[in-house]
């Protein structure tokens, strides 16, 4: 088949598989809306489990879904609340009075950066997106320079300028302590202008702990967050497979399993023919 | 004895499925068969209870929902007992989203407890005004004039005729800031675009993962507490009113108790196996 | 070089100064630029996204007509988009009486429904599924080697014990001082403080000098390769 031929074929078939899809989902969402959605989404998270086995069509077919939904979810959002709202609601307010705004004329500046914006489809006048680029990083330059300073650099200092005796409490003298050296010490160990040697490289041997402490922290953190969204995700699958959910999981559980066995057979069996 | 040396070897190299499917199984059997194990509140749990119980009764409470469904277990539980704690003291919640799932996240938690559990009255008591595209830009916009931003809630009603956002026009006529945050942009923008330049008192629940870029606000004083990913949310609830979290602490600690006997075990194996090539 | 080097420069200085200004002076007409100019990023923002929507279609387009390899996946990819878009734009699966635009939360869209069972179990679960590959990561990688390595291990092992009722429950029978959330507390909010903290500042020195750097025209990495 030439690549015309194939082009206008691919085109058409997209355009059947997207009708259908969006008949039988909508055919399911209106005539079993929870029952049908426990369904579905018992095959995409057993689907992207099933990665755990190896990588298979169900964990390919789900993670596909996933890209092409969420581009497509995060778009109709962005639109409808910004766009629809703020940007046609200044430029045609009588159009759009959802927005609840007045005329502004100054919003076909954002109108023709984000135009702009979109010309870096076409490699031949992409380089014209670089002006609303600029203006994202120049505005993200001038919020955050000011943030990270008050913030990040001065509040913090001002809080690590602690009392190294407080009268009265021992805990709270070595702990004060700990605070001010532990700070200055990873910090100087952040400084690389200077080789880490001597006095210097004690120092900064003292800061690398604290930092060691601090990375054994996040270590213990992201497994707690990871097992936490783990949890949730087998709540989930724990009541999509109760009768009131047509034990959906669980049949779509078996039929995975039994699939990916058979196919592991088949695979195991052309492995030894060859 | 070198038979005992090659088991212990051996135990730091097993097949990783079968680690899978040990930690499934210990998150799965908890849910199941429930433990009930006491859940003990840390200190910066009891500061988030101690700084939202000490807002003056009938303020207005701008709670900012940065977070989506991969991370709703974790900060669903706090949005609900946070939100029980603010209706209990008769506070007034301005909902807000600086992620497009935070919207869905809000509506959800809304609908169920402002809606159903309290019967409180929207555009009076509650108010959801949804999600803004543009990270810590809108924080910045609405600390100047909240309604050029936010003109309707997300039922299209114009802002001006919500009573409960009468004389409220920035984001510095709120008494209190509450960012559930699950990342960028969340609890870090709000410290610093509101809590910090104009002295907004704030309080977070953050996912685990995000403690440690969160902690030195926390201890600077620039934020009142942390509740510190699904434990943090359980130890809320003990204070205010069981809900998942506490139900799903025992599966927490099972995992977590697993795997630091893993990595205790995949050490022994490490150690012998050192020990033996430097004999 | 004037239009797609010398403007861009301009305009991050432009911008960046406005924006920083206002933060000293927040009165007319500083104040009113700083409404409007948040707005228009917020607006560029969702060009951006769509942006980023399009170019994921283009791609995926391609190689379904030059039959690249996993093609038929991509076009998965593509009816999953196009699907979505007719939810999130069309008037299929809109409530009645509720205005195109406003359907997104509105009980009974069909956008809503796909949120909740399309995109949160693929988006839930593919973070889920790191725990699995952080428990088998911690198991084959974290070893002993040094003092340094130990001492993350230590820390890591008391807080992932101390911060859930297993561990307090461990340790019930000993001392309060010697129990495992105090001791957690202990290590979370003094030696962890202070590394977190050096890491904060450091981050915000990183962070002050890269803006000045893009605001006085000194990096212009946002340009691209050729200029």
């Amino acid at each position: 088949m030439s690549r015309d031929v194939w082009t206008v074929v691919a085109l058409g078939m997209i355009a059947v598989l997207t009708a259908l899809t969006v008949m039988f989902l909508s055919w399911g969402i209106g005539n079993h809306s929870v029952g049908f959605g426990f369904w579905v989404g018992s095959v995409l998270t057993l689907g992207i489990f099933s990665y755990l086995y190896k990588d298979n069509p169900f964990y390919k077919f789900a993670e596909h879904v996933f890209v092409g939904v969420s581009a497509a979810y995060w778009i109709a959002i962005a639109y409808w609340t910004q766009i629809d709202r703020n940007l046609w609601g200044r430029l045609l307010p009588e159009q759009f009075p959802q927005g609840g705004h007045e005329f502004n004329g100054f919003y076909i500046i954002p109108l023709i950066l984000g135009i702009f914006m979109l010309c870096r489809l076409i490699p031949s006048i992409g380089w014209i997106s670089r002006w609303s680029l600029a203006f994202i990083v120049g505005l993200y330059a001038g919020l955050r320079m000011y943030g990270f300073l008050q913030s990040n650099i001065m509040e913090q200092a001002r809080d690590t300028l602690r009392p190294i005796i407080v009268p009265g409490s021992l805990v709270d003298s070595i702990n004060n302590f700990l605070l001010v050296v532990g700070v200055l010490s990873a910090l100087l160990y952040f400084f690389f202008s200077k080789e880490h040697k001597g006095v210097f490289g004690v120092v900064s041997r003292v800061g690398i702990f604290f930092l060691m402490i601090s990375f054994g922290a996040s270590f213990g953190f992201a497994v707690m967050g990871r097992i936490s969204l783990l949890i949730g995700r087998f709540d989930y699958l724990i009541q999509a497979g109760t009768p009131s959910a047509g034990r959906a999981s669980v049949v779509v559980a078996v039929i995975m399993i039994l699939v990916l066995l058979i196919q592991a057979f088949k695979d195991k069996g052309s492995a030894e023919e060859a | 004895m070198a038979g005992n040396n090659s088991f212990l070897v051996k135990m730091g190299q097993l097949d990783r499925r079968l680690v899978f499917v040990v930690i499934g199984i210990a998150v799965f059997l908890p849910l199941k068969f429930p433990i009930g194990l006491a859940v003990v509140t840390t200190p910066t749990t009891q500061d988030v209870f101690n700084a939202v119980d000490s807002i003056p009764e009938g303020s207005t409470v701008l709670v900012s929902f940065e977070y989506g469904p991969s991370t709703r277990p974790e900060i669903e539980p706090m949005a609900i007992t946070l939100l029980r704690q603010l209706f209990n003291e008769k506070q007034k919640v301005v909902a807000m989203a600086l992620w497009p799932d935070g919207q869905f996240m809000s509506t959800r938690v809304l609908e169920r407890i402002a809606d159903k559990e309290y019967g409180l009255k929207w555009g009076v008591d509650y108010v959801n005004l949804g999600y803004r595209p543009g990270q810590e830009a809108v924080i910045k916009g609405i600390a100047k004039d909240l309604r050029a931003n936010y003109n309707s809630d997300v039922r299209n009603n114009p802002v001006e005729d919500l009573p409960i956002m009468d004389g409220i026009y920035t984001v510095k006529d709120f008494d209190f800031i509450f960012s559930l945050s699950a990342g960028y942009p969340g609890t870090v923008e709000w410290v610093l675009y509101a809590a910090d330049p104009y002295g907004i008192p704030m309080s977070t629940g953050v996912t685990a993962i995000q403690v440690n870029e969160v902690i030195p606000y926390v201890k600077g004083g620039q934020i009142k507490g942390i509740l510190a990913g699904m434990s943090g949310a359980a130890e809320y609830e003990n204070l205010v009113k069981a809900g998942d979290a506490t139900r799903f602490m025992d599966a927490q600690s099972v995992a977590h108790f697993l795997i630091v006997l893993f990595i205790i075990l995949g050490n022994i194996s490490y150690l012998v196996q050192r020990r033996k090539q430097t004999a | 070089m004037l239009w797609k080097t010398q403007i861009p420069v301009a305009i991050v200085f432009a911008v960046g100064m406005l924006t920083l200004i206002q933060w000293f002076v927040p009165h007319w007409p500083f104040d009113q630029i700083q409404v409007h100019t948040t707005q228009w990023f917020d607006i560029i923002a969702v060009f951006a996204v769509i942006l980023g929507g399009l170019n994921l279609l283009k791609l995926q387009l391609q190689k379904v007509i030059s039959r690249g390899r996993d093609w038929p996946y991509a076009l998965v990819t593509i009816v999953g988009f196009l699907a979505m878009m007719v939810y999130g734009f069309s008037p299929v699966g809109v409530p009645e009486g509720i205005r195109l635009g406003d359907h997104l939360q509105a009980n009974g869209s069909h956008f809503r429904w796909m949120f909740f069972n399309v995109f949160t179990p693929l988006s839930a679960t593919m973070f889920a599924l790191l725990a699995f590959f952080v428990a088998s990561a911690s198991y084959r990688a974290f070893r002993v080697r040094n003092a340094e390595a130990t001492l993350l291990l230590v820390a890591g092992i008391i807080l992932m014990l101390g911060r859930v009722p297993l561990g307090a429950k461990m340790t019930a029978f000993l001392p309060h001082f010697m129990q495992l959330p105090t001791v957690q507390e202990w290590i979370y909010a003094v030696p962890n403080l202070a590394g977190a903290r050096a890491i904060m500042i450091g981050i915000g020195l990183g962070m002050v000098s890269t803006s000045l750097r893009f605001i006085l025209g000194i990096e212009k990495s946002f340009l691209g390769g050729d200029e």
